[in-house]
């Protein structure tokens, strides 16, 4: 028993000096592992996709182990709530004050709960398409349909990045059409091939979805029912310009410009930006830390070619500078929701 | 041929390598496939993609298979889909034939990969039109279609067969309408002060695990956990395996394997219905449908066909619609964002050479499957004659780890373990039935979803009748089902109220 | 045709509609309870067994092993709350995990055991209770990065 005893201390003591804070003490403030939480829980989305192409470079500047978890939205705030130490930082998207603005549970507004963090990419990819069929050949066509009494169905995701578009037409349809806005109509569902059904099925006219995962469908032809036809990418002019020449899939750059920017009343646009968020309590000096981690990053320009071969736009902005700019986003498409309610 | 000439040794290194840690996986309570692929997933981006697609579809079928080691020896569902795999894999085990039980399982398993593989390479364009046809309205069908299978191991009383899984249905929907799957994100069924910890709800793998594991530990400490009458046999005297076993299952194993490959194409049914529904249908067609249940090759390999039948059919939605079959093809979608190759529609005659490799991975990575788990099942079944005062706290830690794991480290599904092994372990006490409870849990959110959203959009229930072909021809086999369950039944009840003492989450 | 769809028809308030299956499943838990109910308690009001069947029913098994069981749920309990609190102090490493399993499986293995039997297996719990934890942690939290307590 005693020698049993014994032994067991002595495992544990060997294990903790090999592996519980390994390295030497070589002027990093961090050390040991770094958990980077993301507001969305699947592995196969553009959140994790993203998060990924940002960990590996992490890990190579910090010297640390860097672990992605998809765990979602409310296991990522939690997990960061519980972490001041810095070990722990999330990254997501627009969605994280869109949910706080749509009044989805489990928002806090992120401004003022946490601390924003570097913006690292921009998903150009929001799109919105209709059948090949369809009489809609622009979003302009969809606002005037609503506008002269047409019914307009848009299969979104409620409460976040799959809705701002919608409201966004919806808002132009009332600026332009007082009093007709209730004709563009929210089909409220979930997965992009929840979305893509309701088209096939004719239970939507307009559906929400992206350059990455219906791109294919714009090739098909126009008899068979699965053919889909771009009416609007949200993305700015200037974000889709920085984009590979070839564009995406079989659609060139060029091509995808064409459905850009096209002039609403309200000259809405929306990129899809990634950016980090930290525990409230985070030292500051650990801001600066991981801002200049990621701007060495940056200055060493590989990451931006990984982020574009998986279409992703690069777009660092250090902490100070992205709260305020995603501040005053914020603000804007505060109106722009506020104004339908 | 076009098809092998992507193979390198590089690949087929990087095959096996994956179908041995998809194994390790699956075996493990609570770890899923899903979970080794998302491990997996970075190391890939050192590779290119056909060697990608090698390492993460070889997990995929290591890990889809490997759930079946726990399902037969210790009565835990390694993976979900492996719950029907318990019913009669682990009776086996106590009669003394586990080795003979994995050997079973593990042919139909090489059947039901290779029978969706070969589904996958000839009809995978078409089926993919044949799945957008079903919308909300008939998945609902397909549901409940797999639900009947409550009626079907009610042990004793049918009503309180329908009772537990009602109660099952009603546990799976605590927390948040999800929106991603069409709900509007709101919570219910919790009281406001625990709405942090349960906003999420429970999830499924702590929840099954916890009222497999944990219960039959805790019911067993009760019992003073002395040495099972099971682990004192002799396995070189008990039953041997032969191929013979598999005469007269032809129908069965083909049966089985399309319905998972067609559960799997399904987008969003996901991977447990699969098997669900085959074990269903297994014991509609038997012959002897009252020994379905206590141990007959018959069940064991309509389960095990099915889930991996499932395998091509979830790769079918991808490579032809660019949309997940279930949650593990969604992490490979991830593989091919990464690499930059895209996925859609236009896949297959745009990337022969991608598609003629993901085609070979999974050949390939059937008969590894196969190979490598006939050869160690040697070792594997020694694991039913270890202490249980050994092994049982080992399972404890195993399943903890699994738990945490699920989502990304969060300690509730930990927590949910314990409540969920209490739960069973109470419910047998009072007689419900646990496996109708679990499949209730397991199939009641979809359940919810596709009955809301489609009364949501016609706003009429004449819909669920009006929809479609698909849709009477659903109903029919509903009916069908549910008809014959009753009348099985019905004829054996003298032979099934014998067992009516024991309730599934039971040790011996 | 036209009276049958009005009477089935229904239309659903998609900000209400979380409520809605929810409230279905409830009834007809509700309503398989009643039928159970009245069935037994016919039955059993028929063959006059009631009050025998009421005193009969024992929640627990005839010499019920207390200190197996009481044992092993509380220290389960009390191993997933240390888990976390430990792994607190060691954010994302997983020692938190290390740490408290070697003693709960020490713990476990000796409640299940008993105390008499426990000098027979000394060894092989003490090598099971070291092995096992080390081994998973070195190959979760190590080679796969997955994230532990």
């Amino acid at each position: 028993m005693k020698k049993g005893l014994i032994f067991l201390l002595c495992m544990l003591t060997v294990v903790g000096a090999v592996f519980a804070e390994g390295q030497k003490d070589d002027g990093q403030m961090l050390k040991g592992n770094l958990r980077i939480v993301i507001g969305s829980s699947s592995t196969g989305g553009d959140t994790y996709a993203n998060s990924a192409i940002v960990a590996e470079k992490l890990a190579e500047e910090l010297g640390m182990n860097v672990k992605v978890d998809a765990t979602g939205v409310n296991g990522a705030f939690d997990a960061l709530n519980r972490d001041s130490s810095g070990h722990t930082i999330m990254i997501f998207h627009d969605q994280s004050y869109l949910g706080y603005l749509y009044g989805r549970e489990g928002y806090v507004n992120p401004f003022e709960n946490y601390i924003i963090g570097p913006t690292v990419a921009i998903n150009p990819g929001n799109a919105y398409l209709a059948p090949k069929g369809s009489p809609y050949n622009t979003i302009q066509d969809t606002i005037d349909a609503a506008g002269t009494g047409t019914r307009v169905r848009v299969a979104i995701q409620p409460g976040g990045v799959s809705e701002i578009g919608f409201s966004a037409m919806k808002n132009a349809v009332a600026l332009m059409y007082p009093g007709m806005e209730d004709n563009m109509v929210a089909v409220n569902t979930g997965s992009q091939s929840d979305k893509n059904q309701l088209l096939f099925d004719g239970q939507a006219d307009v559906i929400n979805g992206s350059i990455q995962a219906n791109e294919q469908y714009t090739h098909l032809d126009a008899s068979d029912i699965k053919s889909m036809k771009f009416l609007w990418l949200t993305a700015k002019t200037a974000t889709i310009a920085q984009a590979n020449p070839e564009g995406y899939g079989e659609t060139s750059r060029d091509e995808l410009m064409k459905f850009v920017e096209p002039v609403l009343p309200n000259d809405f646009t929306f990129d899809k930006e990634f950016f980090v968020i930290y525990n409230k309590d985070m030292n500051p000096a650990l801001v600066k830390y991981f801002d200049d981690a990621l701007k060495n990053i940056f200055d060493a320009g590989e990451i931006q070619e990984t982020q574009k071969k998986a279409f992703f736009i690069p777009n660092f902005r250090p902490s100070a500078d992205a709260a305020d700019y995603l501040e005053s986003k914020m603000n804007a498409y505060e109106k722009i929701i506020s104004s339908l309610k | 041929m076009e098809l092998f000439a992507l193979i390198t040794p590089m690949t087929l290194m990087l095959s096996t390598l994956g179908v041995i840690g998809g194994i390790i996986f699956g075996a493990i309570p609570g770890m899923t496939a899903t979970m080794a692929l998302a491990v997996f997933l970075p190391l890939t981006y050192a590779l290119d993609l056909y060697q990608a697609l090698a390492l993460l579809i070889g997990l995929y079928v290591g890990g889809i298979s490997g759930g079946l080691i726990p399902a037969v020896l210790l009565n835990i569902p390694g993976t979900p889909s492996s719950i029907t795999t318990t019913f009669d894999g682990y009776p086996m085990t106590r009669k003394g034939e586990s080795v003979r039980a994995l050997k079973i399982g593990i042919v139909s398993s090489l059947f039901g990969g290779l029978i969706s593989a070969v589904v996958l390479s000839v009809f995978a364009p078409a089926l993919a039109d044949l799945a957008i046809r079903f919308s909300y309205v008939e998945k609902f069908l397909i549901i409940l279609f797999a639900l009947t299978v409550i009626a079907s191991i009610s042990q004793g009383s049918m009503l309180v067969g329908l009772l537990s899984g009602s109660i099952g249905i009603l546990l799976s929907l605590v927390g948040t309408y999800e929106s991603n799957v069409g709900g509007n994100d709101h919570t219910r069924l919790i009281p406001e002060m625990l709405k942090p910890l349960l906003r999420n709800g429970f999830s499924l793998l702590p929840v099954l695990i916890g009222m497999f594991a944990l219960a039959a530990i805790f019911s067993e400490a009760e019992r003073g956990a002395e040495a099972g009458e099971h682990q004192k046999l002799d396995l070189s005297k008990s039953a041997k395996f032969k191929m013979s076993v598999f005469k007269g299952q032809i129908i069965n194993v083909f049966r089985s394997g399309l319905i998972g490959t067609f559960v799997g194409l399904l987008p969003g049914v996901g991977g447990s219905a699969a098997s669900v529904l085959s074990y269903t249908q297994a014991k509609n067609f038997s012959k002897k449908p009252e020994n379905l249940g206590t141990g007959v090759p018959e069940g064991l390999i309509a389960s095990e066909t099915a889930n991996n039948g499932l395998t091509g059919g979830a790769l079918i939605p991808l490579v032809s619609l660019g949309i997940p079959g279930d949650s593990t093809t969604a992490v490979l979608i991830g593989a091919f964002t990464l690499q930059g190759v895209q996925l859609g529609p236009l896949f297959i005659n745009g990337n022969p050479q991608a598609w003629n490799s993901m085609l070979s991975s999974l050949i390939f990575s059937n008969i590894a499957m196969f190979v490598l788990m006939f050869f160690a099942i040697k070792y594997f079944a020694k694991v039913v004659f270890v202490p249980k005062f050994i092994l049982y706290p080992i399972i404890v830690v195993m399943c903890t780890v699994g738990a945490y794991a699920i989502n990304y480290g969060i300690m509730f599904d930990v927590w949910t373990l314990l409540i969920f092994g209490l739960v069973a372990w109470v419910g047998c006490k009072i007689k419900l039935q646990i496996p109708p409870l679990l499949i209730g849990f397991i199939l009641g959110r979809q359940l919810e979803v596709y009955f809301v959203k489609s009364l949501e959009s016609f706003g009429t229930f004449t819909i669920f009748f009006t929809k479609s072909k698909i849709a009477w021809v659903l109903w029919l086999l509903i009916l069908l089902s549910i008809a014959w369950s009753i009348m099985i039944n019905y004829k054996h009840k003298p032979a099934i109220s014998k067992n009516e003492e024991s309730c599934g989450c039971e040790d011996e | 045709m036209p009276e049958s769809s009005d009477f089935l028809s229904i239309i659903i308030d998609f900000d209400t509609s979380h409520l809605f299956f929810p409230k279905i499943m409830i009834g007809v838990i509700i309503l398989l309870l009643l039928i159970i109910g009245i069935k037994e308690l016919v039955t059993r009001l028929r063959n006059g067994s009631l009050k025998r069947d009421l005193k009969g029913f024992r929640f627990f098994e005839k010499n019920y092993n207390k200190i197996k069981l009481y044992g092993s749920i509380i220290s389960v309990a009390v191993y997933f709350f240390l888990m976390d609190f430990v792994g607190g102090f060691f954010p994302n490493q997983g020692l938190g995990f290390l740490f408290t399993s070697i003693p709960f499986i020490f713990v476990m293995s000796f409640l299940l055991v008993g105390k008499d039997n426990f000098k027979k297996h000394r060894i092989s719990i003490l090598i099971s209770s070291v092995v096992t934890p080390l081994f998973s942690w070195i190959l979760f939290a190590k080679m796969f990065y997955i994230t532990l307590p």
